[in-house]
Parts: structure tokens; C-alpha cells; sequence
């Protein structure tokens, strides 16, 4: 469907730019600057092989005497390690870098996939309605039945199970992404089933049933693109929470083992030395985290609140 | 009316049914808890034996209709770690996750909807904007980072409050409920898990709060009480406030549950005595039956918590029944 | 406004006087202390665990225990002697009493050891090898084996005696178990004759001790009370300790011991632990597991020493032990085995390590895996972490796999051995070479078990004949010789690669004397406050 986007979007595109999106996010100087913040730190982190310092994954690089450091203005800090050094001596500077690629990573995929799954449920439950919908939307509630974090750890638990445990690290980045990803789909389908009823009784969806064309090209082609809107906040405001949800699972040990660590990895590492003194490898990546989560929310806030006051 | 709370009740008991049975798949096979019980020196036969004892040869539905048929009596088992009913472990474990979660919503509660109504009132003003910032800054901080700031500052470095635990507790009820709210030591251990707890929930319902609000200000009654020309105070208060809490209430009531399942973090952070804490150890020692347990409780718990909202609903907006009878409750 | 105001500062009042409420000083000597485990059932025959083993150690009272220098010593039992090499005739103590007032005699022994033998019970093995219990008189006993058992006595050190009137009373005959969904009587109160009785519990709060008046031995102890507080995180434990919540706790972590010794009003106690830390690899199958050579390297004793030579044990002990790590040069602490104190190490070469790759074929190294727990042993990540950034630098990539240590016995054990290297841990049982020789040392035989934890499965001849000849030489001088041969062919065959013994690491607050063990048992009788 490359070509379906951009028969439509550059007109929403125009539409959006001369509106009132535009200008209350330049009017917005707080959103700007997170925007700017959020897109900073996720340019960093995808160029991560670039700009870190050293590589935390070549271990022939570690020297496990430089483990411990402190950043570079305390007493003992050292010139090559800026934000100091972790308990086996990597950079935290560059393992903040590549952990938040990795947080990013996940999260953005994790985001896509509920996004895949909860439009097209949505879509489907909308526009056919009757006993498929019904059973998307018993689905729904039996999954809203639960607080995400619960059902990820489920998820997160059964595809462990199922996975050999010396595979688990090899998996543990598709695990977490599934795990996250299956948990938030709901919102997705509830929107778009929602808008889909109203689109689906539009002029226009009429017109084109008239003119022949099946229900699959009318759902994705006609009615997806008039509902991208709620979609885009959802994602958005999802984005900071899948990154924290992969955050606390790894916090709960179930998440990026630490030979590839996440910022949640890290974190949960780093707690162990918090106590000690040694609040570098704790705080830093803390702070990395909290910064990108705020940023995001805040573009997604805005978002919300300029695209469509009343979502919940 | 009947068919409607019959379907309802009847898709509570599914929900129940599919927690059950994927609660029970999940733990299954995670692990070997045998592998728990043991030390490097166990015998393969001392293996075997304890596996056969423990019933792990059995087939997995052989399994699944026994922990089912006893779970439904409210047998969960006997934990393999502790050695203990199940039912015993969590019930003495429920006073102290109930307690926790009751302050932070009641926190939540009383510092959220103030400062929503606030911030939905003010939308442009300069401080309603700072509180909106700050509490983005709130959901962003993770839970189990913020409790480990709190513990840092407030007890290892100021040394003002427990770093853990409940401290001294009161039996009360005839021993079926232990408080920590009657001693001091008690009250001064609930002070860091509740704000830990609750800083999350508190901008959730401050945020929800502002967009009802605001929803509602826009809402034609509100401009014809305006046009009528009653003072500002009553329109806010009477008419807007009035109408932004039902759905308030109902989330506040789902907040109950989920802060039950956030209290996992925060109960492993604080070493607080609560259920969280056992599930999640229950996860590392491989301990089925209580896993399961805690599962199905906190299905429990939202499944009864949803099924009262939306009778509570169903009851006041006369705009579901029409849609019930047409079987579309949920649009 | 107001009424917010008031709200507001009254809240702000009850916050700061709760806050700052100044803790009643309690007048008794109350010994408040904590560990990891919480003690939801204190069965003394319900549990392998060593935790609340150790800590029932101080409620109820085995035949035979051990010393703090790890010496067996008669507790309950006033002698023992080995009549033939099948009958033990052990003599019993007059005059101790259970917390109950009941008269300690053989009845409780044979009724304990019956219930540790129950089918359900984890201990069961320890008493299996018993074929009879010969009830010669009140004080007296004879245990019958199967076949001749010479470290009898030191399979008993924390088999527990319980009052058999009691039990029976109270319908705890059998231990607790999930299996027939038992909760023992047992599980919940406790009745023993050791110098402290259990008053109360509150699970996963505390559990609450008190000196038994009736006591038959002599105590050292002046407290009136010892409150047991289970905290499971590290960080918190030691924040507790810090803060004054407690006033001893074990284990202290390693990176948190210079805080501990800095702060003032805390310190640390340092002693060595029996357990040897190790790598083992995979020496037996023809195409190793996770490793991209098509054969396996480990077969060759040059690629096993290049990998011992790459390991910088010096840099493991100084970086991530802190300096609390003895590095081993066998399997055995030297505490248990002296003589093991003589070998040495291998030394930490890379020059040599990687021209020994080239010997062996592998000039530009290879890639393999290491599976190691992560919550088993101290540092036991890091440690593998470091092994593998020292093998990259002579060419050996290790890919590490960590797991938690339910997952970890299931990859490592017979008959998965899923690795290519792993890290292991061992402390002899009997606290004897004879069981580093049996399990770890001989080829896998499965009739008898020797072998049994050699999960790389290597084999030689020579060692499985002296494990022989050791089993039933009764000689010390010549059978210390034999043990040593085997360690020497491990070493110079580098069947392993020996890191470290761990360090015991207690921290206690100034003011509280408490004797430490190597075996981690904190009996509270040697306890006390000293100012």
C-alpha cells in the first residue's frame, strides 16, 4: 500500500500545515523544545554506533580495571569516560547511547505492532460489525480485565516458556516487543472501531460501495486515512508507555539481559551500586529515561489536546 | 434488564475461566520448581521422586482440572516454596497490599481532583500549566526509580523513615485484619510506598479530571446555565463538577485495581509484606500454586470491580439500555 | 480556603510528628537482625534451604553439629562410636528438656529421624542410608546402614530433634508438603530444645525469639530477645543497617562493604567461605555446543589452558571481588583440604594463551558460549562478564548467556548440559575431598553416581581409581596423597578452570559481638551486646 498514503496524505499534510496544529505547536514553546529534545535523543541513539565514545558490546574493548569510575568531574573520574563507568567498566555515556536505542527500538515496535493489530481489529470490527465484532470486543474486555503490566509479564512469561532457556537472551528483544505490543492493541481497535461506525455511514464510503469496490480497499484506502488521527495520538502517548513498560520489565528481571541492555536494564543494574555511592550508573540512565519518556509525552499531550480535545 | 445482567455475568465468569487457564499454561512450564527445591548435590532419583510426588508427571489437563476443581472451592494449593496453604499466605498478605493501594488512591483522589478542576478551570493560566508539567514529569519518572529515590534521600542519607517494610502492626478485627495505621511505626512506613505509589495515579485522575472538565464546560447546559446567569461558583461547582464525576468515580474504582497490580513494583522496592511481593517471588522460586492464585485474584478483583461499574452505568444512563436491548452495550 | 488551609497544615503537622516521633529505646537488650528469607514455615524437616536451616539451628538441636572452625562436636548426642562399619551406637545427652518441659530420649530421636524419612520430606536423603534404629535404652541408639557409611555423622549436622508427645499431640507427624496439601502443626509452632524459643510471627515481618530459661548448656548470650526482620533486597538490607532499623545482617553485599566500614557505628565481618567457584567446559561431545569451530576446542588441553591463562584472576578479585575472593588453584578450599593450599595457579598470560591457540590450531580464536546464573553465587554476573571482555582479547569470543538459577540447573544438570562453558559453584558435602573427587572429578557412572555434577564429562582412568582407593582408605597420610594426585591431574589437565573461594560478609553495628561461621549459621547463643 506505499502508493495509497501518498494519494492522500499530502493534502492532510497541507491541511495540517496552514491549521491550527501548526501554529499552537510553534505558539507552544514548551512542546517545541521537547519536540526538539525527544528528536535529539532518538537522532543520538540511532546513530549510537557513531557517536558513542567506545562500543559497550565489543567486550575485547572492556578493561575490567576500569571499572567503576566516576564521572569525569568527580574525584578519580577519567577524561576517557565522561558519565563515568559501570561495574565492569563501560562507558555509561555510550551504554546510555546504545541502551536508548534499544529502549527506543523496542518501544517503537512494540507501538507498531499494537497499532497493526488494534487498526485492523478495529477496522474489521467496525466496518463489518455483527458477530466478528462482538468477538473482538469480548476480546477486548477480557484483555482490559487486566492492568498492562500484568498482562505483558503473562505474555512475557508464555513465550518465555516456550522459548528453550538458553535461547531466552537471544529472544528476549522479540519477547519483550511481543509482550508489549499484544497488551496495548486495545485502545487502538476502540478508537478506530469507534470512528469507523461514524465513517462507515459517510457519503463517501457509500459512494465508493456504489462504484464496486470491496469492503478490504474501502476499510484501508477510504476509512483508514480519515481515522489517522486518533490513531497518531494513541501511538504517541503509547510510545512513552511501551518504553516504560519495558523499563519495569526489565526492572522485574524479565526484560533485556544486561550483555544488550536497555535503559531499563541498566537502571535495574545500577540499583545495586546506588546504595554503595556509585550513583552514576543508576542516575544517568534514570535521568535518560525520565527525559525521553516526558519529551514524548509532552509532543503526545500537545498532540492530543490540538488534534482532539475529548480522547480519552 | 435480566438478559443484559446475565450476559454480563456470564462473560465475567469467561474472563474468569480464560485467566484461569492461561495463568495456569504460563507457570506451568517456566522453570522446573523441583529445580528450586534442590542444591547442586540432589540425586537424579531424589528428582524423580519429588516429581512424582508432586504430581509434575501428570498430563497437563490432569493438572489444570485439579488446580481448577480446587481453586473453585477456594483451594489454591499449597505453596511449594513456603509450605503453606495458599489461601493463607495471600490472606495474611491482603491487609497490607490493601492498605497500601486505599492510601494512594485516597491520596490520588483527594490531591488529583482538586488540582484537575483546578488546571480544567484555568486552562490558559500560568500555573495550571505548570501543574500539567509537572505532572507529565510524574508519569514519566518509573515507579520503581522514583521509590528508589525516595528511600535514598529519605532514609539512607536524611534517615527520616523506614526504608522498608510495615513496620509494627495491630490485629484488629479478631485477627482477621492487621492495620499499620494504629502505631507510629506504622503510620511512618506507609509514608514512602503511598507517595511512590500514588504519584503516578494522582496525575492520571488530575489529568482525567482536566479533560472532563474541560469536555463538560463545553457542554450546552453549562453555556444555557451560563446564559441564565448564575454566578461562575455554581456553574462550576453545581453543574460542571457534578456531571465530570461519575466517570471519575468509575475510573477511580479501576484505579483500585490496577494500583493493586502496580503495588508489584512498588511492594518489591519497599520489601512491603503485601501480595505483590509474594507473586513476584512466587515468579522467582517457580512457586505455581501461588502464581496462579494472584493471578485469578486480580482478575478477580477487576472482573467484580468492572461488572459493578457497568451496572452502576447501566442503572444511570438510560442511553445504555436502549443500546443493551439492541446488544450493543459497548459502543 | 480555609478549611483547605487547615486540611493542609494539620496533614503537614501528623506527617512531621509521625516523622520525627522519637522510637521508644527499649530498655532490653533486643537483637534486631535480617537475611533474605522470610520464614513462612519453620518445619524444621520441611526445607533444604540453608537460611532457615541455619536458623532453626538456634530453636532446635541436631545429635551431632559443627564448631565455628567446622569441627564436628556432640550436641544432643554426648558420643558416638562406630560399632562395626555398619552400626553406629550413638550415646544421647541426659537432662535436656523441649521448650515444653518434656524430657529429650531415643523415643524423639527415632521419631525425628522417622519423620525427616517421611516420603514427602527434602531431607529425606540425608537419612536414607539408615536400614534400622536399634532403641538399646533411653540414652542409647544404634543406626543400622545399608552399607558402610563414613560420613554418617556429618550428614546429620542439621537434622533436627523434635518432641515426638508433642508432634503427636498435635497431629505434626508429617512434615509440611504440597503434595498431599499439608500444613504441619509443625509449620507454624515450633518445640524444640535449643537455648531459644520462637514467641511470635508475623509473616514476612518478623519472627521473634526468646532465651529458653531450661537450657541444658552453658549460653554466652546477655539478650533478652532477638527479633529475625527478613529484607530480600541487598540495598535495602544494608540502607536497614545503616539507619539503625537493624543491628546485624548477612550477606552484606561486596560493593557496599567500605560503606559499611566507613559509616560510623557499622562494620563488616570478613571470613572465607567453603565454596570453590569454577568453569567447567564441555569435554565430550565431538562438535561443541554454541561454538563455530565444527569441533570441540575443549578436547584440546592447549585451548583449555589458553582459556585458564587468559583469565586475569588477580584483576577478577581485585575489580569485582573487592579483594574479598581467595583465588583457587583447585577445587577445594585450602580450610578444608590444606594441602590444596600448596598448588598454584596457572599463571594469567595472554602472550602464552594466545600461542597456545596457535599450537592448537585456532590462531585467530573462535566464538563460543558461556551459560552462567545470575543470582546464585557473589557477582556472579560480573564475573562471567569479565571472563568474557579477557577471553576477546586472546581471540575467544564468548557469547554469555545468563539466567536465574531455576532455569540455570536445568541447562547446566544431566542430561541437558545445554553450554559450551559454565559457571559453577561447589562445597563439598561432609566438607570432605571425597566428594569433590566423586561428583565432580570422576567420569559419569550412573549406577553408583560418581560423576554425577562432572557436567563436562571428561574421564580419567587414574582418577576414578584413586576415587576408589580413597573410599576406603583409612590411612590419612596416604589417603591425603591420593587426593592430591587427583587434584594435581585435574590441574595440569586443566579439567577446570578454579576461580575463587567467595567471602562470608556480616554486617553488625557497634555495640553487638557475634561469632561468624564459614557455614553462614548465626547462632544467636554467642551474641552479645557489648556496651
Amino acid at each position: 500500500m506505499p502508493d495509497t498514503p501518498a494519494h492522500s496524505e499530502p493534502s492532510r499534510w497541507q491541511r495540517i500545515r496552514q491549521s491550527d496544529l501548526a501554529l499552537s505547536f510553534l505558539a507552544s514553546k514548551v512542546t517545541v523544545a521537547a519536540a526538539f529534545v525527544a528528536v535529539v535523543m532518538i537522532a543520538a541513539s540511532v546513530g549510537a554506533a557513531l557517536i558513542a565514545p567506545h562500543n559497550p558490546y565489543d567486550m575485547a574493548a572492556i578493561d575490567i580495571f576500569d571499572s567503576m569510575l566516576p564521572p569525569v568531574w568527580e574525584d578519580g573520574g577519567e577524561r576517557r569516560f565522561l558519565l563515568g563507568t559501570d561495574s565492569i567498566g563501560r562507558d555509561i555515556l555510550s551504554t546510555i547511547l546504545y541502551g536508548s536505542r534499544m529502549s527506543i527500538f523496542i518501544g517503537l515496535t512494540s507501538v507498531a505492532l499494537s497499532l497493526v493489530i488494534g487498526v485492523t481489529l478495529g477496522l474489521i470490527a467496525g466496518y463489518r460489525g455483527g458477530l466478528l465484532d462482538s468477538i473482538i470486543m469480548r476480546l477486548a474486555e477480557v484483555q482490559l480485565a487486566l492492568p498492562t503490566i500484568l498482562v505483558a509479564l503473562l505474555i512475557n512469561g508464555i513465550l518465555r516458556a516456550v522459548a528453550p532457556p538458553t535461547m531466552v537472551n537471544d529472544v528476549a528483544v522479540l519477547v519483550l516487543i511481543l509482550s508489549i505490543g499484544l497488551s496495548n492493541w486495545v485502545q487502538f481497535a476502540r478508537a478506530v472501531r469507534a470512528s469507523t461506525m461514524v465513517e462507515r455511514g459517510q457519503e463517501y464510503v457509500l459512494a465508493v460501495r456504489l462504484i464496486g469496490i470491496g469492503p478490504m480497499a474501502i476499510m484501508f484506502r477510504h476509512i483508514l486515512p480519515n481515522v489517522m488521527g486518533p490513531i497518531m495520538v494513541i501511538a504517541t502517548l503509547n510510545l512513552s508507555g511501551a518504553i516504560l513498560t519495558e523499563a519495569t520489565l526489565s526492572f522485574l528481571g524479565v526484560g533485556v539481559p544486561s550483555t544488550r541492555p536497555s535503559l531499563g536494564t541498566l537502571i535495574n543494574v545500577g540499583t545495586d551500586y546506588l546504595f554503595s555511592g556509585a550513583w552514576w550508573i543508576t542516575i544517568f540512565p534514570g535521568a535518560a529515561l525520565a527525559l525521553l519518556v516526558l519529551t514524548v509525552n509532552l509532543v503526545g499531550d500537545w498532540l492530543r489536546d490540538a488534534l482532539n480535545p475529548t480522547l480519552g | 434488564m435480566i438478559r443484559y445482567v446475565s450476559g454480563r455475568l456470564t462473560q465475567s465468569l469467561l474472563v474468569m475461566f480464560i485467566v484461569a487457564a492461561v495463568a495456569f499454561a504460563l507457570f506451568g512450564f517456566v522453570g522446573d520448581p523441583i529445580r528450586q527445591m534442590i542444591t547442586e548435590d540432589a540425586s537424579q532419583a531424589e528428582i524423580d521422586r519429588l516429581r512424582e510426588i508432586m504430581g509434575l508427571n501428570d498430563s497437563v489437563p490432569v493438572q489444570f482440572w485439579r488446580y481448577i476443581s480446587g481453586a473453585v472451592q477456594g483451594d489454591f494449593g499449597v505453596s511449594y516454596h513456603h509450605k503453606r496453604p495458599v489461601g493463607t499466605l495471600i490472606a495474611e498478605r491482603l491487609p497490607a497490599t490493601f492498605e497500601l493501594a486505599g492510601l494512594s488512591v485516597l491520596l490520588s483522589v483527594v490531591i488529583g481532583i482538586p488540582l484537575g478542576v483546578y488546571t480544567g478551570l484555568h486552562r490558559h493560566g500560568r500555573l495550571a500549566r505548570g501543574l500539567m508539567a509537572a505532572s507529565l514529569v510524574g508519569v514519566s519518572i518509573p515507579t520503581f526509580l522514583l521509590g528508589i529515590l525516595l528511600i535514598y534521600l529519605f532514609s539512607v542519607i536524611l534517615g527520616w523513615l523506614p526504608s522498608f517494610g510495615r513496620g509494627e502492626t495491630v490485629a484488629v478485627l479478631g485477627g482477621f485484619w492487621t492495620t499499620g495505621f494504629l502505631t507510629t511505626s506504622g503510620l511512618r512506613s506507609l509514608i514512602l510506598p503511598s507517595i511512590t505509589l500514588a504519584l503516578f495515579q494522582t496525575t492520571m485522575v488530575m489529568r482525567l479530571v482536566r479533560a472532563e472538565m474541560l469536555d463538560v464546560m463545553r457542554a450546552d447546559y453549562i453555556k444555557f446555565a451560563r446564559a441564565r446567569g448564575l454566578g461562575t461558583r455554581t456553574v462550576h461547582f453545581r453543574h460542571a463538577l457534578k456531571n465530570t464525576l461519575m466517570p471519575v468515580v468509575t475510573v477511580i474504582g479501576l484505579q483500585l485495581g490496577s494500583v493493586i497490580a502496580f503495588a508489584i513494583i512498588t511492594e518489591s522496592v519497599f520489601q512491603w509484606p503485601g501480595m505483590g511481593r509474594l507473586f513476584l517471588q512466587s515468579i522467582q522460586q517457580v512457586d505455581i500454586p501461588v502464581m496462579s492464585a494472584y493471578l485469578i485474584m486480580i482478575a478477580f478483583f477487576f472482573v467484580v470491580i468492572n461488572l459493578i461499574t457497568d451496572l452502576a452505568y447501566y442503572s444511570i444512563d438510560p442511553r445504555l439500555r436502549a443500546g443493551a436491548l439492541k446488544g450493543n452495550a459497548h459502543a | 480556603m480555609k478549611l483547605y488551609q487547615t486540611i493542609a497544615s494539620s496533614t503537614l503537622a501528623t506527617v512531621v510528628a509521625v516523622t520525627f516521633a522519637a522510637q521508644v529505646q527499649a530498655q532490653e537488650n533486643v537483637l534486631r537482625w535480617s537475611s533474605q528469607s522470610a520464614l513462612a514455615n519453620i518445619d524444621p524437616h520441611g526445607t533444604t534451604t540453608a537460611l532457615p536451616l541455619s536458623i532453626f539451628s538456634n530453636v532446635y538441636e541436631p545429635l551431632v553439629g559443627l564448631n565455628s572452625d567446622m569441627e564436628l562436636v556432640p550436641v544432643l548426642a554426648e558420643s558416638w562410636e562406630v560399632v562395626n562399619p555398619t552400626t553406629w551406637r550413638f550415646k544421647l545427652r541426659e537432662g535436656v528438656t523441649f521448650h515444653n518441659g518434656n524430657t529429650f530420649n531415643a523415643d524423639d530421636v527415632i521419631f525425628s529421624m522417622e519423620r525427616v524419612g517421611n516420603r514427602y520430606s527434602f531431607l529425606r536423603d540425608r537419612v536414607s542410608m539408615i536400614e534400622e534404629m536399634v532403641r538399646v535404652d533411653d540414652y542409647t541408639i544404634e543406626f543400622i546402614t545399608r552399607e558402610p557409611y563414613p560420613i554418617l555423622p556429618q550428614m546429620w549436622t542439621s537434622i533436627y530433634m523434635m518432641d515426638k508427645e508433642w508432634a503427636e499431640e498435635n497431629d505434626a507427624t508429617v512434615p509440611s508438603n504440597s503434595v498431599e496439601n499439608i500444613e504441619s502443626y509443625a509449620g507454624q509452632h515450633s518445640n524444640g530444645t535449643g537455648p531459644f524459643r520462637i514467641t511470635e510471627r508475623v509473616p514476612e515481618t518478623r519472627t521473634v525469639f526468646e532465651p529458653f530459661a531450661d537450657y541444658w548448656d552453658e549460653v554466652e548470650h546477655n539478650l533478652d530477645r532477638v527479633v529475625y526482620i527478613p529484607i530480600t533486597q541487598d540495598g535495602t538490607r544494608v540502607a536497614a543497617l545503616l539507619s539503625g532499623e537493624i543491628d546485624m545482617m548477612y550477606p552484606v553485599p561486596i560493593q557496599d562493604i567500605e560503606r559499611l566500614q566507613s559509616n560510623a557505628g557499622t562494620d563488616v565481618l570478613i571470613q572465607p567461605e567453603l565454596r570453590t567457584i569454577m568453569l567447567g567446559m564441555d569435554q565430550n561431545r565431538d562438535v561443541a555446543l554454541h561454538t563455530n569451530t565444527g569441533d570441540n576446542p575443549f578436547k584440546d588441553r592447549r585451548v583449555r589452558q589458553a582459556v585458564y591463562q587468559a583469565i586475569n584472576i588477580d584483576a577478577i578479585q581485585d575489580r569485582i571481588m573487592n579483594g574479598l575472593s581467595e583465588p583457587a588453584a583447585t577445587l577445594i578450599s585450602p580450610l578444608l583440604f590444606p594441602p590444596a593450599g600448596e598448588m598454584e595457579r596457572h599463571p594469567f598470560d595472554p602472550e602464552a594463551s594466545r600461542a597456545l591457540l596457535a599450537e592448537a590450531g585456532y590462531p585467530d580464536g573462535f566464538q563460543t558460549a558461556l551459560v552462567c546464573p545470575n543470582n546464585r553465587y557473589v557477582n556472579d554476573e560480573r564475573t562471567c562478564q569479565a571472563v568474557t571482555s579477557m577471553l576477546a582479547r586472546v581471540g575467544i569470543e564468548v557469547e554469555l548467556r545468563t539466567m536465574n538459577v531455576t532455569q540455570y540447573w536445568g541447562v547446566v544438570g544431566r542430561p541437558v548440559q545445554d553450554f559450551a562453558m559454565y559457571m559453577m559453584g561447589w562445597t563439598p558435602g561432609g566438607l570432605d575431598s571425597y566428594s569433590v573427587l566423586f561428583n565432580l572429578m570422576g567420569s559419569w557412572d550412573e549406577e553408583s553416581g560418581r560423576g554425577r555434577i562432572n557436567n563436562g564429562d571428561f574421564a580419567n582412568d587414574r582418577i576414578d581409581e584413586i576415587i576408589a582407593l580413597v573410599e576406603s582408605e583409612t590411612d590419612t597420610e596416604i589417603r591425603d596423597a591420593l587426593i592430591m594426585e587427583a587434584y594435581q591431574i585435574v590441574h595440569d589437565e586443566v579439567y577446570y578452570l578454579p576461580l575463587h573461594q567467595q567471602t562470608v560478609v556480616w554486617g553488625v553495628r557497634d555495640g553487638i559481638a557475634v561469632t561468624q561461621r564459614a557455614d553462614d549459621y548465626f547462632q544467636f547463643r554467642t551474641a552479645r551486646f557489648t556496651d
